[in-house]
């Protein structure tokens, strides 16, 4: 019976019998455990138990191998290392963190991560005993998401998954009016503005952090060393992705407009204090309008915004980005004349 | 993840929760009930030496249905957690940061002080994964007002209450009041939007939480379901009922790429490559505003081909916006 075990079941049988003998288990006791018991040569059985015992390391248990009597291994589980120290949460902090979980990983929200929270959260649960739920389970007041733009999604998964094992990865790269090259980066974090997703990452050739926007990767995005599980990287412990990649909403980059000021009449202008009170200076205009005055802002992101309520908006500084915008607004007009076909 | 992964969890919240209900476990699991019983019924070969009867894991239900109390047998030893993996820490603290991000204030204050506590109690890896500043997933922070109503609108939701909204509707390009019975805040691509049955609406509607000038709470509550299934897909999870028309517009070959970053894979979407870099997007057409809008943001770059009553639309906008210059 034992040769036809399935890996996981034997894994739990290993698991099981470890967690329950707190002096250790040597071979012989290993070797009366259902999946390496059976009629194969000790030596194929032994190396079957190896795998196992790889696989669980995986899984982040620490099992330690002593030598006895000179010749004999006992096989012992670290407890301290291996079982979760009681947290100490209150049942308002256990529902919160459910009430997180909820929010992401209801309709997928939580993309490539789902499991490893999902399983996180089992955990807490776990030391929680039932007064860990609450008593009345409401739907997820919030649904969040991590997921973006769809043609980003392929790219997005597989750097996240590299993200969370920290393994290094490479893709093809099309920077703006460039021919793609094959980049080696440790994704260090993810950064979204006004939709898409950036990868702020250590490039490897370069040996410097540097910004790739997921949208313009070609192909695939492979791990340095397939086959190489461990991780190849720490993530620096003081590291901000902000510093290297603004959130701002309309971008702060070198080409950008700086010093940018809007006004706002007063119909929309608690959409403006909405979306930026005290992130960035609004003053009160006459009649209810306000000035908006943002650091930076390149054209095309800037406009996408204001667009959605043209009319409303006035660009009034600089001069430059206003005749621009001017130049847009009519070139659309334009082209609608024109139309199509 | 591998089943392992999946499975031990599962045993530890069992083993330590007995005569927890098949529905409180799908509640803390996320799993559904019968993904459950499968979980367990993998186990069914699963024990220790000597493999007496009271030697192999085993569970029970005891009841019917999804109240049933799952007896767990022989498998105390699972009782006490594993600690968390790398990964699990991850996942847990990059959701704690995004989540933060657009938390109202209480929550906040809550999350701040639940990543200290955590970052307290474990030890190793687990402590210096939590602690450390970067975020993973790193979202634009929401500003205060916009924190102020989410905590408005989740008590709302929380306790069923029926809310009387003063929203700017992108339809009619003007502010008016709305009656809703909120469900849920849904974050959609860039956006967060209030999913809400409105009574003008006669039906559930998504409002950009942005555009919400005041949520007031009334003293009634609802007894509203939200629809069993919402549509998945970024265009028509917002957007209810048909089409308006389709929307086909041509792109220069200087906007092409920049479409194509933002509606490749987009589901009811096509995009066609035209001789030397030009993009058609065809796409169902919901909003004709917000339509407008976005062919305008283009200028002489973007083209309507169809249909053509939004061409007097985008020639409109874009006069209103000319004259707002003057």
């Amino acid at each position: 019976m034992s040769e036809t075990l399935r890996p996981f079941e034997r894994q739990i049988n290993l698991l099981g019998a470890l967690l329950k003998a707190r002096q250790g288990l040597t071979w012989a006791e290993i070797s009366r455990v259902a999946g390496y018991n059976d009629a194969r040569p000790e030596r194929s059985r032994q190396k079957r138990f190896e795998r196992d015992l790889h696989e669980l390391k995986r899984e982040g248990l620490v099992v330690s191998r002593e030598v006895i009597d000179g010749a004999r291994s006992l096989y012992t589980l670290d407890r301290t290392a291996c079982l979760m120290p009681p947290l100490n949460l209150r049942p308002e902090q256990r529902h919160l963190l459910f009430r997180i979980g909820m929010a992401y990983l209801s309709d997928h929200g939580a993309g490539p991560l789902a499991d490893h929270l999902r399983s996180a959260l089992l955990k807490v649960q776990a030391g929680a005993g039932r007064e860990g739920l609450p008593a009345v389970v409401p739907p997820a007041l919030m649904r969040r998401s991590l997921q973006r733009r769809p043609g980003e999604s392929a790219h997005f998964e597989a750097i996240v998954m590299a993200m969370l094992a920290r393994r290094i990865v490479r893709f093809d790269y099309s920077p703006p009016r460039d021919r793609a090259q094959r980049r080696t980066v440790a994704p260090y974090g993810l950064v979204t503005r006004r939709g898409g997703w950036y990868l702020v990452g250590l490039d490897e050739n370069r040996r410097a952090v540097r910004v790739f926007r997921l949208s313009r990767i070609r192909g695939e995005v492979a791990v340095d060393i397939p086959g190489y599980d461990g991780p190849q990287y720490e993530i620096p412990s003081d590291f901000d992705e902000e510093r290297h990649f603004t959130t701002a909403p309309f971008g702060a980059g070198e080409n950008a407009f700086a010093d940018v000021r809007i006004r706002f009449d007063a119909d929309v202008a608690f959409i403006v204090r909405n979306e930026f009170e005290g992130q960035y200076p609004i003053t009160e205009l006459p009649g209810g309008a306000v000035e908006l005055q943002l650091p930076g802002a390149y054209p095309g992101e800037l406009l996408r915004y204001l667009c959605e309520f043209a009319g409303h908006w006035k660009i009034l500084e600089p001069a430059q980005l206003r005749s621009l915008v001017l130049k847009r607004l009519r070139g659309a007009a334009r082209a609608a004349r024109k139309g199509g076909a | 993840m591998t089943r392992l992964g999946q499975i031990v969890p599962l045993l530890n919240f069992l083993a330590a929760n007995q005569g927890v209900t098949l529905r409180d476990t799908a509640r803390a699991t996320g799993l559904q009930p019968q993904e459950i019983c499968a979980m367990l019924d993998a186990l069914t070969l699963c024990g220790l030496p000597p493999y007496a009867p009271h030697d192999y894991i085993g569970y029970r239900l005891l009841g019917r249905g999804d109240d049933a109390v799952i007896d767990l047998q022989y498998a105390r030893h699972f009782a006490r957690p594993l600690a968390f993996t790398p990964e699990e820490t991850l996942a847990l603290k990059y959701a704690m940061e995004h989540f933060a991000r657009a938390a109202d204030e209480t929550s906040l204050a809550e999350l701040q002080e639940l990543a200290g506590v955590l970052a307290n109690a474990l030890q190793g890896r687990a402590r210096q994964i939590l602690s450390g500043r970067s975020g993973g997933f790193v979202v634009p922070r929401q500003t205060r007002r916009m924190r102020a109503l989410i905590g408005t609108l989740s008590e709302a939701i929380d306790g069923r209450w029926v809310v009387n909204l003063e929203y700017y509707s992108a339809h009619r390009g003007r502010l008016g009041t709305r009656r809703v019975c909120p469900f849920q805040i849904i974050e959609a691509g860039a956006y967060l939007y209030l999913y809400a049955w409105c009574e003008l609406a006669g039906a559930t509607r998504h409002f950009r939480l942005e555009r919400i000038r005041a949520a007031e709470l009334t003293d009634t509550r609802h007894a509203r379901r939200p629809p069993a299934r919402r549509q998945a897909g970024r265009m028509a999870g917002i957007f209810e009922g048909r089409p308006r028309d389709q929307l086909v517009v041509r792109f220069s070959p200087e906007a092409g790429p920049d479409v194509c970053d933002e509606w490749t894979n987009n589901p009811d979407t096509t995009l066609r490559m035209l001789a030397g870099g030009a993009v058609e997007l065809t796409l169902p057409l919901y909003n004709p505003q917000w339509a407008a809008g976005f062919v305008l943001s283009f200028g002489e770059h973007a083209r309507i081909i169809s249909p053509q009553w939004l061409r007097a639309e985008v020639i409109q906008a874009a006069r209103a916006g000319i004259a707002a210059h003057r």
